[in-house]
């Protein structure tokens, strides 16, 4: 439970806030690369912590993200015309370049130079692993571009998508580290999904509902163990990586590919749930791909020409009753990510934690709203957050069978950092 | 067919302003030197229904019952002192945490983990570190992994304070459903 005052710290990131401050000190995923595939390609909205923005890709390729409003009479630039090397206003003809610098202002006189006072609030944008990332945060404290494993391995190897949920980050984000729900939640689709069947780890989740949990503190944010009874009295442990502010790995199952997630704060109310599948030592396969797209996994199936789930909040995610009343599916809502998605949705616009009641299992959570708590109040007097060196975004997840007088983070301390050419750690 | 309710789905701000719950009771108990400072502090915070307890570990030559005629060392016969009365305090106790820091005597952990299983309470043990691999870290950890349930490794102590409010501690201040 927290306090209203906390719930409200925490949960809102627009611009002045003490958490949207902090949000502000890191590379955040902004589009996806097929979002601006080509040169004078359509412009995109964008909207990112609660700050309207257009994205575009010029002439010469160069990435652009500003402002999404003209700065003449405030026309969104989104019905703004693409062409040689800036965009410009269908209203009254004004251009910008991929910096926010207005370069055209047809009415006035080109001599006058009244178009180099005109120049529009604008951020990096940078292309890494199929991803645009920005930086919003004050210039002199951008940090190296990011480094996590799936934006970094050869494009064969790795799979990203994005999909609406609309609700706050947070209460997205804390299903993301609350390894306990998978045995309810999850139950059935762990072995019919074809990227998560067939593992064997899956038995060891299925069988022990009552998982033991150490959280530790890591330097980036925080490792996330649970442990289940497994044969001969060794235990199962399944350990999740969390780096500040939003970035999680969810531990492998088998073979399959690794996968995980940003939860990005579009506004107070909704987010972009990122979603990555990679595997460090081998392309994809055709079958693996295929899945995914269809919306396997963490993945989802898309209204056409959107990015908002095909399952959503105005058809009940399509919830099919007799599918768990037969016990095919726990919860009645198909596939992983909509599983997820529609019991943190149905939690209402910004979850209220005062009405909540959390159990010593919810340690993690607990943990990364506190870790969240403190950097953001340590960045208000200077102490630059966690999170920020990519040699923190260099971990991988790792599922493993352990002794039981063995601490997992140290048996699995190797394991537990992306090596590239090295194979996961998965059963 | 859909849910007539569909959208009102997720609007909650019509959610019934009443409380959920009745006030759970913890126990926080401090182990150690270290362990019993961060619980006494967390005792200053005026948390209801949260038990401070502390088990400093007892001097070998602390007679806690010098009548008593046993084969017990007087170590091992101040554990058990510390077990009962430990015991008749964590009784009524819903959620167990144990407080310590890597170079406290967690002599006592196995006993309090033993009363929280006899009784199916969940018991919590949070080791306050500096960092994972600070000294004495994994001695500790092989301790407390053996008597609790969950185990949390945390970098400064004001997390005791705040995992508790979360749990349901309440003050003055987050009065919760008092």
């Amino acid at each position: 439970m927290l306090r209203a005052e906390q719930n409200e710290l925490v949960t809102r990131t627009g611009p002045g806030t003490a958490m949207g401050e902090l949000f502000r000190r890191y590379w955040i995923p902004a589009l996806l690369a097929e979002e601006l595939a080509d040169r004078d390609c359509p412009p995109v909205r964008v909207k990112l912590l609660s700050e309207r923005l257009i994205a575009f890709r010029d002439t010469q390729g160069r990435l652009g993200l500003m402002d999404e409003f003209c700065a003449h009479r405030g026309v969104s630039l989104w019905f703004g015309r693409n062409e040689e090397s800036g965009l410009r206003c269908p209203y009254h003809g004004w251009k910008y370049d991929v910096t926010g610098q207005c370069v055209e202002v047809p009415s006035e006189p080109e001599e006058s130079g009244f178009c180099k006072r005109i120049k529009l609030k604008s951020y990096p944008l940078v292309e890494r692993g199929g991803v645009l990332w920005t930086y919003m945060g004050p210039p002199d404290t951008q940090p190296p571009l990011p480094e996590y494993e799936f934006a970094t391995v050869p494009a064969k190897q790795t799979f990203v998508s994005k999909r609406l949920q609309e609700c706050n980050y947070l209460q997205a984000m804390e299903g993301g580290i609350d390894s306990s729900h998978v045995s309810f939640l999850h139950r059935g689709a762990l072995n019919q999904d074809p990227l998560f069947k067939g593992a064997k780890g899956n038995q060891y989740n299925l069988r022990d509902a009552q998982p033991k949990f150490e959280v530790v503190e890591s330097d980036g944010g925080l490792l996330i163990g649970a442990r289940r009874n497994a044969e001969n009295g060794n235990y199962y442990w399944r350990i999740t990586q969390w780096v500040t502010p939003f970035f999680t790995v969810i531990p492998p199952r088998g073979d399959h590919p690794i996968h995980g997630h940003f939860w990005v704060p579009i506004d107070d109310e909704n987010c972009w749930a990122w979603s990555y599948d990679y595997h460090p030592t081998r392309e994809l396969t055709a079958v693996e791909l295929q899945a995914m797209k269809d919306g396997h996994g963490v993945h989802v199936k898309y209204v056409p020409g959107t990015y908002r789930p095909a399952q959503n909040k105005d058809n009940d995610y399509l919830m099919d009753r007799r599918a768990q009343k037969e016990g095919r599916s726990f919860s009645g809502i198909d596939g992983f990510a909509m599983q997820d998605a529609s019991v943190q949705e149905s939690m209402g616009p910004i979850q209220d934690r005062t009405k909540e009641n959390l159990v010593s299992t919810d340690n993690g959570i607990i943990m990364a709203r506190h870790r969240l708590m403190k950097a953001a109040k340590a960045l208000e007097k200077g102490i630059e957050p966690p999170g920020r060196d990519p040699v923190t975004h260099r971990v991988r997840s790792v599922s493993v069978i352990l002794p039981p007088d063995v601490a997992f983070k140290d048996a699995a301390k190797e394991a537990l950092k992306a090596q590239a050419g090295v194979a996961h750690t998965s059963v | 067919m859909l849910s007539e309710s569909r959208a009102a789905a997720a609007d909650t701000r019509h959610r019934i302003d009443y409380p959920n719950s009745r006030p759970r009771a913890l126990a926080l108990v401090g182990l150690g030197d270290g362990g019993a400072k961060i619980a006494r502090r967390a005792g200053e915070h005026g948390f209801a229904h949260v038990r401070i307890l502390t088990a400093e570990h007892p001097s070998p030559d602390r007679h806690v019952d010098s009548g008593e005629a046993s084969a017990l060392t007087g170590m091992a016969r101040a554990i058990a002192a510390e077990g009962h009365r430990l015991g008749q305090a964590l009784e009524q106790a819903d959620m167990i945490f144990m407080v310590a820091t890597p170079t406290d005597d967690l002599g006592v952990a196995a006993e309090i983990g033993q009363l929280g299983r006899q009784r199916n309470i969940l018991i919590t043990g949070v080791l306050i570190a500096p960092s994972a691999t600070a000294p004495n870290v994994d001695g500790a950890l092989e301790l407390l992994r053996a008597a609790t349930d969950m185990l949390v490794i945390a970098s400064d102590a004001s997390y005791v304070m705040e995992m508790l409010a979360e749990l349901g501690a309440t003050t003055a201040v987050n009065k919760g459903t008092d």
